[in-house]
C-alpha cells in the first residue's frame, strides 16, 4: 500500500515540476489558451458596446425577455454584461476550448518527445480529432450541468428554510455552494481527464478513449484529482467574487465588474494551461513515455 | 498591455447615455448619507453633492435626469434647512415644466412640505389645497387630503383631523361624481372607504361599500375589507362568512384563496 501511495505522490510531484519546466522552457505552449483568453476579453468589449446605444436597440427583445427594463440602465447593465459573458464563456470553452486543449496536449507531447514543437502540426492534429474531443467535452458538460442542477435544488431548499439555517446565513450558503460547484466541476472533469490525451496522442476515437480513460483513472485517481482540483481551487476566489457582484458594485464602484471578469479570464487561462500540461505529463508518465 | 488597451477602448466607447447615468449613480451614492442622516454632514460633502447634481443638469438639461437632479437639490437644501433656496428651485421646476401636471403637483407638494418643516402650517396647507384645485387629475391630488388629515392626527388636533377627513370625503365624492365610471372615480371611492376605516367609522365604511355594491361589481380586495370589518370590528361572523364565501365564488383564482377557505371553515364551526 505504501509503495502505491508513494508512487502516486511522486507522480504528482513529477507532473507538477515538469509542467512548470515545460511552460518555462517554451512559452508557445501557452499560446493556444492565450488566444482563448484574448477572445474572451474581446467578448467583454463587444458586450459592453452591445448594451449601450445605438446597438442596444437590437438586443432589446432579448434583454426584456430574459432580464427586464432596469437592465437597460447603469449600473444594472453591467450585471447584464457579466451574465451575458458567463454564457459566452461557456460556449467558447466548449467549442473552442476543446480544440485548444487538443492543440496544447499535442504541443506538450512534442516538447517531451522531441524537444521541438510545431504549432502547425498541433493545430492539424487537433482539427483532425476535433469531433471526438468535442463529444467528450459534451459528455462532461452535461454531467456538470446535471450536477449543478441538483445542487441548485438543494440550495433552493436551504434558502426556503429562512434567512439563517444551521447557524449559517443565506449569503454564507451561496458561497459554500459556489465552492461545492467548483469542486464538483473539478471532480467530474477528473473522471474524463485522460480521454483527450488518448484521442490526441494514441489517435483513438472517443468511445475507445472513454474506456481507456477509465482504466488509467482507476489506477491513478489520487494523482488526477490532486492535479485537477488544486489548481482549480485557485479559481475559487474569483468564483466567489462573481456571486457577490452586486454588493461589490454598490460598495466599491460598478466598474469593478470589469476587474472581476478580467481576473476570471486570467485565472482561467493559468488554471487551464497548468491542468492541461500537468495531466498530459501525468498521462505520458503512466504510459512510460514521459521521461 | 492588452488589459490597458481593452480598458481604454471600452471606456472611451461609452455612449453619452452611459456617461450621464454613471454621473447620476455617483451623485445619488454621494447623496445617500445626507438623505439617510437627514442632513448632518459637513458643508464640504454637501457642496460636493450639489455640484454633482448641477453637473448633470448642465450636461443634459432637457433630460429626465436633469429634472430628478433639480428635485434632489431642492430636497437637499430642505434637509439642510435652507428652505428659501429649496423653494426657489421648486419655483424654477414649476415654471419650466408648465403643462406637466404630475411634475408641477409634486414640486408644489414638496414646496408645501418645506413650509411644514419650517413650522408654517398655514402656508403649507394653502399650497396643498392648491394641488387639489389646480392639478385635480394627478395621483398626488388624491393623496393630499389624507396627508392633511394625518398631519392633524400626528399633532393631536382631533377636531381638525375630523374636519380634514370630512373634507377628504367631500373631495373624493366630488371627483367620483364628476368622472363617473373611470379609474379616477374608482380610486376616489376606494379612498372614501379608507377614510372611514382610518377614522374607525365601521358602520359608515360598511354602508358606503354596500352602496357601491348596488352600483357595480366590487373587487375582491374591497370585499375582503368588508369581510374583515364584519369579522374583526363589528363581530358579525355570519356576515363575514357570507362575504368570504362570495369572494371564493366570484373570484375562484383569488391569490389568498387557501387562506379564505380556512377562514370559511373556521367561521362555519
Amino acid at each position: 500500500m505504501d509503495k502505491i501511495k508513494k508512487s502516486q505522490w511522486s507522480l504528482i510531484r513529477e507532473s507538477w515540476l515538469s509542467a512548470m519546466t515545460i511552460i518555462k522552457s517554451d512559452y508557445r505552449i501557452m499560446l493556444p489558451y492565450a488566444v482563448l483568453a484574448f477572445l474572451e476579453l474581446s467578448a467583454i468589449i463587444i458586450l459592453f458596446f452591445a448594451i449601450q446605444p445605438p446597438l442596444v436597440k437590437y438586443f432589446t427583445p432579448i434583454i426584456m425577455r430574459f432580464a427586464g427594463r432596469q437592465f437597460f440602465h447603469y449600473p444594472y447593465n453591467l450585471l447584464l454584461l457579466a451574465k451575458g459573458f458567463s454564457h459566452i464563456q461557456v460556449v467558447l470553452s466548449i467549442i473552442l476550448g476543446t480544440f485548444i486543449a487538443g492543440v496544447t496536449i499535442n504541443l506538450v507531447q512534442q516538447k517531451i518527445s522531441s524537444k521541438v514543437i510545431s504549432l502547425k502540426a498541433a493545430l492539424k492534429r487537433s482539427l483532425v480529432s476535433y469531433i471526438h474531443l468535442f463529444l467528450i467535452t459534451l459528455i462532461v458538460f452535461f454531467l456538470i450541468k446535471g450536477a449543478f442542477w441538483v445542487e441548485s435544488k438543494v440550495l433552493l431548499k436551504i434558502m426556503m428554510k429562512g434567512r439563517v439555517f444551521l447557524n449559517i446565513r443565506r449569503e454564507g450558503w451561496m458561497l459554500i455552494f459556489t465552492a461545492i460547484n467548483i469542486i464538483t466541476m473539478g471532480f467530474l472533469q477528473s473522471l474524463f481527464i485522460f480521454a483527450h490525451p488518448v484521442i490526441i496522442i494514441e489517435g483513438k476515437n472517443f468511445i475507445v478513449a472513454l474506456f481507456r480513460n477509465v482504466g488509467y483513472i482507476f489506477k491513478n485517481f489520487l494523482a488526477v484529482i490532486i492535479l485537477v482540483l488544486v489548481p482549480l481551487l485557485l479559481y475559487l476566489p474569483v468564483a466567489l467574487l462573481k456571486t457577490r457582484l452586486f454588493p461589490l458594485m454598490e460598495n466599491i464602484v460598478p466598474e469593478i465588474v470589469f476587474l472581476v471578469l478580467i481576473a476570471g479570464i486570467c485565472m482561467s487561462f493559468l488554471v487551464n494551461v497548468f491542468i492541461t500540461v500537468s495531466t498530459t505529463k501525468l498521462y505520458l508518465l503512466i504510459r512510460g513515455e514521459g521521461n | 498591455m492588452i488589459l490597458c488597451l481593452g480598458s481604454v477602448v471600452t471606456l472611451s466607447g461609452c455612449s453619452e447615455q452611459y456617461k450621464i447615468e454613471r454621473m447620476v449613480w455617483q451623485a445619488n451614492k454621494a447623496a445617500e448619507p445626507i438623505f439617510l442622516n437627514e442632513g448632518s454632514v459637513s458643508s464640504y460633502e454637501f457642496k460636493t453633492v450639489i455640484a454633482l447634481y448641477e453637473k448633470i443638469i448642465a450636461r443634459a438639461p432637457e433630460s429626465n435626469h436633469a429634472l430628478d437632479s433639480q428635485f434632489k437639490i431642492a430636497q437637499l437644501y430642505a434637509l439642510e434647512k435652507e428652505f428659501d433656496k429649496s423653494r426657489a428651485i421648486y419655483d424654477i421646476i414649476i415654471e419650466s415644466h408648465q403643462g406637466r401636471q404630475e411634475i408641477n403637483a409634486l414640486a408644489l407638494f414638496e414646496k408645501g412640505q418645506t413650509y411644514e418643516k419650517e413650522g408654517n402650517w398655514p402656508w403649507a396647507l394653502k399650497l396643498f389645497k392648491e394641488i387639489s384645485a389646480k392639478y385635480e387629475k394627478t395621483q398626488l391630488s388624491f393623496s393630499v387630503p389624507l396627508y392633511i388629515a394625518h398631519y392633524y392626527l400626528e399633532n393631536e388636533k382631533v377636531s381638525e383631523a375630523a374636519q380634514a377627513y370630512q373634507a377628504a370625503i367631500d373631495q373624493y365624492q366630488a371627483i367620483a361624481d364628476k368622472y363617473p365610471n373611470t379609474k379616477g372615480a374608482l380610486m376616489a371611492e376606494n379612498l372614501i372607504v379608507r377614510t372611514y376605516v382610518e377614522q374607525e367609522a365601521w358602520d359608515n365604511a360598511v354602508a358606503y361599500i354596500l352602496g357601491l355594491d348596488s352600483k357595480y361589481a366590487l373587487s375582491s380586495d374591497t370585499l375582503l375589507v368588508l369581510a374583515n370589518i364584519y369579522e374583526n370590528k363589528l363581530s358579525d361572523k355570519q356576515k363575514a362568512l357570507s362575504i368570504y364565501k362570495r369572494i371564493l365564488e366570484e373570484y375562484p383564482d383569488y391569490k389568498a384563496g387557501e387562506m379564505l377557505k380556512k377562514k370559511v371553515v373556521e367561521l362555519g364551526n
